[in-house]
Formats: structure tokens, C-alpha cells, sequence
């Protein structure tokens, strides 16, 4: 298990899914790249414009905790800063379904990644019709295979003799 | 090669393109990756391991296609293989052994690494062949071994790449397996080679590996590793090898752009730290060699081009501190249209010499000695003074040499013929007739060699009986009537005129270049005008 800055805590559990991975990480590289002509309202529009209610809400509370102001530039960037390694190291999890999985479907998911893989943990979900059922997980390069196709190919492969001649 | 599904299943490992930067990819995943070792993309294409940080695997793509952010890579627990048997030869193929041509894959039966360790000194052995290039300026003065790493420098467009096919024309001939690395050359110099191989029959004797200039720089770097690799084959094999690598500039080049571009810290002309090592890394592994099936020889002529005959350059010296010697084309021979374009006095062989027979070696101190004497003749005759006769002679003398190794790209010329008709030179048998009349009457003779079988056999048998370079000039001289009317020619012109060569009988104290066999009249004149 990971630990991050208690600060960051409600932020990097926000995240619920790769795309809002990707939205925080593009908005804390706007935000850094315009550091010096944003001003308080503008910040506000960012965040609420580009991340989700509660997530946008997170940030903003982190902000108002530390007590930066937004004339501060260097603590904002420092804030920013340290926020974006914080979720740089963020654990990935792929998976991959042969179809689009229902919200009950993914809170399932989700809570066993959550629990094997760490509480910071984020799905990043694929779809793949070729897979025919099951899934696919690659956590940390390492890639499981537990489709249906991957399955009825071994039964293939260990029992040709016997299945081929049901075929012809 | 399985594919990308299959390695994937075999593995269990998976990364994720993240950055890519033209032919450098850096992968996040694959745990259990190694330096050097191959991975398969989800697209087909190749890449090789440069090297791990903690996040990301930085790697090589054998390809010309961009990759793509996102891409799935997978490992192979295997590194760089190319296929290697008889079957590539007389194949022009790129430098993971697939044809070019792409008329018929090459199944191989074997497979090496392209990235090996070279041989140690426990299966070295001292070089004790000569190396016959039929260049007879090469073979008489700059003699090679088999096993020898000569570098071949020169301006672009001296003749380096004449005189390399030239001696590969004549390694073939001899049975050598001879394998010609184009690194990064243009398409159409890689045809004029094939053709000339095709034209001169050798084509079962050689091996083109390509790869032309708009291939990607992974790919050209490769080149000459993979050629090396289907040489060592051969070398196991118990057969001799002649291996070209033109050239190592341009090869030095694309691994300066692949360095630049995984951020290594540029050094000396922007070249990284680690380039003497990487091409003394690929020249090492050439040599003479003792296996299982006996002595067995890779003779590396690795070619790199200077501008304006600079030979003080970066990657030149650092390839001449790693061959045994270097030959060296001048553009102003060149330009006075000697060929080949070799400067003997700025050329060096290292063990050349070690594999010459003692009447070699006497001709070679011979040839060395005049030719100093007569370079320094040369420059005096700018001043005007009057000449005596003897300096005469042997300025004129030393044009006659100059012709005699005048030699057309695709002629090669038999050692024991190059012998004998420099013994017929060197007796004055073509003094004071034109530099033409003698170029043709050679020609003659080089013909009468390859048609008739006697006068190969007498010419064979005078060389192989001859003590010393003494004896054998007064045989030539005794027998040079007959050979010539062998040949159907006269000798009538040569023999009016009275033998007033300097050096009509070799002198058996030379040592010294410059010492040897003048006459003293000669050496006289030439301290005078030194003094």
C-alpha cells in the first residue's frame, strides 16, 4: 500500500476511473503552464470546467487547506507540483472485457481491484468483443489472461485428437 | 520469430509505449526486461533494449515505420538472432537476413546472435597467410594477411570501393567466402556491386548485407554486427572470410544520431563516449582463429572516408589505433590519374609482412627503397637543375614502376605473374619504351597467364624455384627471350636499347629505403642536392 500525503488523500481518491486519471493530469499541466496569468476565478473555471464535481471540489479544498493564495505563484506551483508526482505514482490496473461492463459490474470490479491491488488503485477498462468473456488483467507489466477465448483455446490445444474428429 | 500474441502468452509480460522519439521508444511495463534483449510490438515491428531506468525500458525499433503512443510491447527472453548458413550465399539480404530481393525467404537451418563476445587469445592464432588482393601495388608493397584488420581510408570517390571489389574478386576466386557490409549506401551502389559479382561469376562465393540510406538508423547500425555474425558462421565452418564494412564513418554516424536521441551525453563531435568501444567491439572479432575444424581466418577491411585527406579525424584515427595498418587513397594521386590511388608512403601494414616468402619480402624492401629514392628524385627535378643520365634513368625508371601498377578496377593480377613481370621491369626490358607499349605488352602477358596453361606453368615454375630476388632476376633475365616469344612478342625495341636502369641487379645488403641498390653515382647526386 502506497502512502501519500494526507493532504492529497481525497483527491487521489477521487479518482475513480483512467479518464479522470487523465483529465487531473492535463489540468494540473494547464494550470502549471499558465501559472502567472491565472487568477482566482480563472482557477475555479479550470477546475470545475475540466474535472468532475466532487474531484474539481477535492482540489479546491486541498487549496483552501494549504491557505494559498492565489497571488502565491510559487506555492501553487509547488502544490500542483507535488500533486502531479502524487498521481504520477498512482497504481494502474488494465482490464479488459469482452463487453461493456454494467455500474454494478464496475463497482464490483472496482472494489476487488481496491482490495488486491490497493485502495489508490485505478481501473483503466478496455473493450474487446475477441476475448468472448472473462478478462484480461495487466497490473505492473505483468500480463494475466483469463478470457474465455484463452480457455476454450488451451481445451484446443490439450484435446485436439479427441475434438477434431467431432468435426469432420 | 513468433508474433506478438504468442510471445505475450509465453511471457506474461506486457508494456505500454509512452514516448517516442523516431527510432528510440521508452515502454513502461515489462518487468523482467534485459539489456540487449528483443521485443515484439503489437504492430510487428522489432525493437532492441538500449537500456532500463526505474519507469521506462528505452528501446531500439528495427523499423521505418512510427510507432505510436499506446502501442503494446512484449518481451522475448531472446536477443538479436539472424538466420546464417550456405544458403545466403550469393543473396543480397538486409541485416536480419531476409532477402531483398523478396522473391524467396532463406530458410536457414541455424540461427547466431548478432551480438557476441569476440574470441579470447586462447583460440587466436599468429597470422601466417598472405592475403591476395591482385592489386599488385597492395600485394608488393602493402602485403596483407588473412586475418588481418586493414583499414582502407580516403576522399570520397578515390577508388577505396574499386579496390575493395577487386580483392574480394580475387578472394573468391581463391575459394575465400567473401561478404561485403553496405552501411548505409545508396541503392544503386548496392546494385552496382551485386552486378559486378554477378558479372565476374563470384556471386556463390559472396554475400551483400544492405541497408540503404533511407533505412532507419537502428537498422544501418546493425549492419555490420549481422555481417560479422554470418562470417564467424563461415569461420566455424573452417573456411576463410574477407569481410568489407563501407563504411564506418557513416555507420559511426547513425550511432551518434541514436545516442543523440536517447539523450546520451555527446562527447568529441558530438559523438558519444562509448563509440571506440562499440567499433573496436565489432573489429575484435576479426582475426585468425583455431576451432574444431582447424585454422580459419576473418580478414575485416573496414573502409572510412576523410575529408580533404584529413586523416586526423575523430572516428579515423580512432579505427586506425583498431586494425593492423591502413591504406591510404590520395586524392592527388588521383587527380594524376594513378590507380589505384594508393599513397604507399602514408599506408601501413602492421603483420603483412610476417606472411611474405623471403623473395616477397626481398622485392618489397626493394620496391620500398626505390620508390623513396625516386619520390625524392622527384621533387628536386622542380628546381630545373640539369639532370645527370643516371637521375634520368631513374626518374624514368620510377614512371615505368608508377604504370606498371596502374591497374584497371576490374583486373586482377596473379602474385606469381605480379612477380615476374616486375622482374621483367625491373630488368630493363622496358626501358625507354612508352609507358602505353609497356601497359600493353603486360597486358599480353596477363592474358597469355589466364589462357595458356604453359605459359602459366613456366611462369609458376620460375617464381615457386627461385631462391632469392637476386636468382631469380638473372633466370628472368635468361629466360625472358622465350617468354616472350611465348606470348607472341617482340622484344627487338628492348633489346637495342642498353640496360641503363639503376638497378639492374638487386642488392642483397638493402636494408634501409633510399640505401639500397643505387648506384653511388646517384646517391651522390641526390645528397649534393639535398645538402
Amino acid at each position: 500500500m502506497r502512502k501519500h500525503t494526507a493532504l492529497y488523500e481525497p483527491i487521489l481518491l477521487g479518482i475513480r476511473s483512467k479518464s479522470d486519471l487523465d483529465q487531473l493530469q492535463n489540468t494540473i499541466g494547464e494550470i502549471l503552464t499558465s501559472l502567472f496569468t491565472i487568477k482566482k476565478t480563472k482557477l475555479d473555471t479550470i477546475l470545475d470546467k475540466s474535472l468532475h464535481k466532487p474531484l474539481a471540489r477535492a482540489v479546491k479544498d486541498a487549496i483552501k487547506k494549504e491557505k494559498i493564495t492565489l497571488t502565491d505563484h510559487d506555492k501553487i506551483k509547488e502544490f500542483f507540483q507535488k500533486l502531479q508526482e502524487a498521481v504520477s505514482r498512482l497504481p494502474l490496473v488494465r482490464l479488459t472485457f469482452a463487453f461493456s461492463p454494467s455500474p454494478k459490474i464496475l463497482e464490483t470490479t472496482s472494489d476487488w481491484a481496491k482490495n488486491t491491488f490497493g485502495h489508490d488503485a485505478i481501473l483503466d477498462i478496455e473493450i474487446d468483443e475477441k476475448i468472448l468473456g472473462g478478462a484480461i488483467v495487466v497490473y505492473e507489466g505483468i500480463y494475466k489472461d483469463f478470457s474465455l477465448k484463452n480457455r476454450i483455446q488451451k481445451v484446443f490445444n490439450d484435446h485436439r485428437k479427441e475434438i477434431q474428429p467431432s468435426f469432420s | 520469430m513468433k508474433d506478438f500474441a504468442a510471445q505475450i502468452k509465453k511471457i506474461g509480460e506486457i508494456g505500454y509505449v509512452e514516448q517516442v522519439l523516431h527510432s528510440i521508444v521508452y515502454v513502461n511495463g515489462l518487468p523482467g526486461a534485459m539489456p540487449n534483449e528483443l521485443v515484439v510490438f503489437e504492430t510487428g515491428e522489432r525493437g532492441q533494449i538500449l537500456s532500463l531506468t526505474r519507469d521506462y525500458a528505452e528501446i531500439m525499433v528495427f523499423s521505418s515505420r512510427s510507432l505510436q503512443v499506446g502501442i503494446k510491447a512484449s518481451r522475448t527472453n531472446t536477443f538479436l538472432n539472424i538466420p546464417v548458413g550456405e544458403e545466403l550465399l550469393g543473396q543480397v539480404i538486409n541485416p536480419f537476413g531476409e532477402a531483398l530481393d523478396h522473391l524467396k525467404p532463406i530458410t536457414t537451418k541455424t540461427s547466431r546472435p548478432v551480438d557476441v563476445v569476440p574470441g579470447g587469445i586462447v583460440v587466436r592464432k599468429r597470422i601466417n597467410k598472405p592475403l591476395e588482393t591482385g592489386v599488385s601495388l597492395v600485394d608488393l608493397i602493402i602485403p596483407l594477411g588473412k586475418g588481418q584488420r586493414e583499414l582502407v581510408i580516403g576522399d570520397r570517390k578515390t577508388g577505396k570501393t574499386e579496390f575493395l571489389l577487386q580483392a574480394m574478386l580475387t578472394q573468391a576466386k581463391q575459394g575465400t567466402i567473401c561478404i561485403y557490409s553496405a552501411i548505409g549506401k545508396k541503392k544503386l551502389d548496392i546494385k552496382r556491386v551485386e552486378e559486378f559479382f554477378d558479372r565476374n561469376k563470384i556471386k556463390d562465393k559472396t554475400i551483400i548485407i544492405a541497408s540503404d540510406s533511407e533505412e532507419p538508423a537502428s537498422i544501418i547500425y546493425i549492419n555490420p554486427y549481422s555481417a560479422m555474425t554470418i562470417a564467424e558462421y563461415f569461420r566455424d565452418q573452417g573456411k576463410d572470410v574477407l569481410i568489407v564494412l563501407d563504411d564506418l564513418l557513416t555507420h559511426a554516424k547513425f550511432y551518434r544520431e541514436i545516442s543523440l536521441l536517447a539523450r546520451r551525453f555527446p562527447g568529441r563531435n558530438s559523438y558519444p563516449g562509448d563509440i571506440f568501444y562499440t567499433q573496436a567491439k565489432l573489429l575484435e572479432r576479426a582475426g585468425n582463429f583455431t576451432y574444431q575444424k582447424g585454422e580459419s581466418s576473418i580478414t575485416c577491411l573496414p573502409v572510412v572516408e576523410t575529408t580533404q585527406g584529413d586523416l586526423g579525424g575523430y572516428i579515423q584515427t580512432n579505427l586506425m589505433s583498431m586494425t593492423d595498418g591502413h591504406i591510404y587513397f590520395d586524392s592527388d594521386i588521383f587527380t594524376q590519374g594513378r590507380r589505384p590511388a594508393i599513397n604507399p608512403f602514408l599506408s601501413v601494414t602492421r603483420v603483412g609482412r610476417q606472411t611474405q616468402s623471403t623473395l616477397r619480402r626481398e622485392i618489397n624492401r626493394e620496391l620500398v627503397s626505390f620508390l623513396t629514392l625516386y619520390e625524392r628524385m622527384q621533387r628536386f627535378v622542380h628546381f630545373g637543375a640539369e639532370l645527370s643520365e643516371i637521375v634520368k634513368n631513374t626518374l624514368s625508371t620510377g614512371e615505368l614502376i608508377h604504370s606498371f601498377f596502374d591497374q584497371t578496377a576490374d583486373s586482377s593480377v596473379d602474385p606469381r605473374l605480379q612477380i615476374f613481370l616486375f622482374c621483367v621491369l625491373w630488368i630493363g626490358t622496358w626501358q625507354g619504351k612508352t609507358t602505353p607499349t609497356m601497359k600493353g605488352e603486360i597486358d599480353i602477358f596477363i592474358k597469355a597467364y589466364e589462357e595458356k596453361k604453359k605459359v602459366r606453368e613456366d611462369i609458376n615454375e620460375l617464381i615457386s624455384k627461385a631462391e632469392s630476388f637476386n636468382k631469380l632476376l638473372n633466370d628472368v633475365r635468361k629466360q625472358v627471350q622465350s617468354f616472350f616469344d611465348a606470348v607472341d612478342l617482340k622484344m627487338a625495341d628492348a633489346q637495342e636499347q642498353p640496360l641503363q636502369s639503376p638497378q639492374p641487379q638487386a642488392n642483397p645488403n638493402t636494408q634501409l629505403p633510399g640505401k639500397t641498390n643505387i648506384p653511388p653515382e646517384a646517391q651522390e647526386e641526390t645528397n649534393k642536392k639535398e645538402g
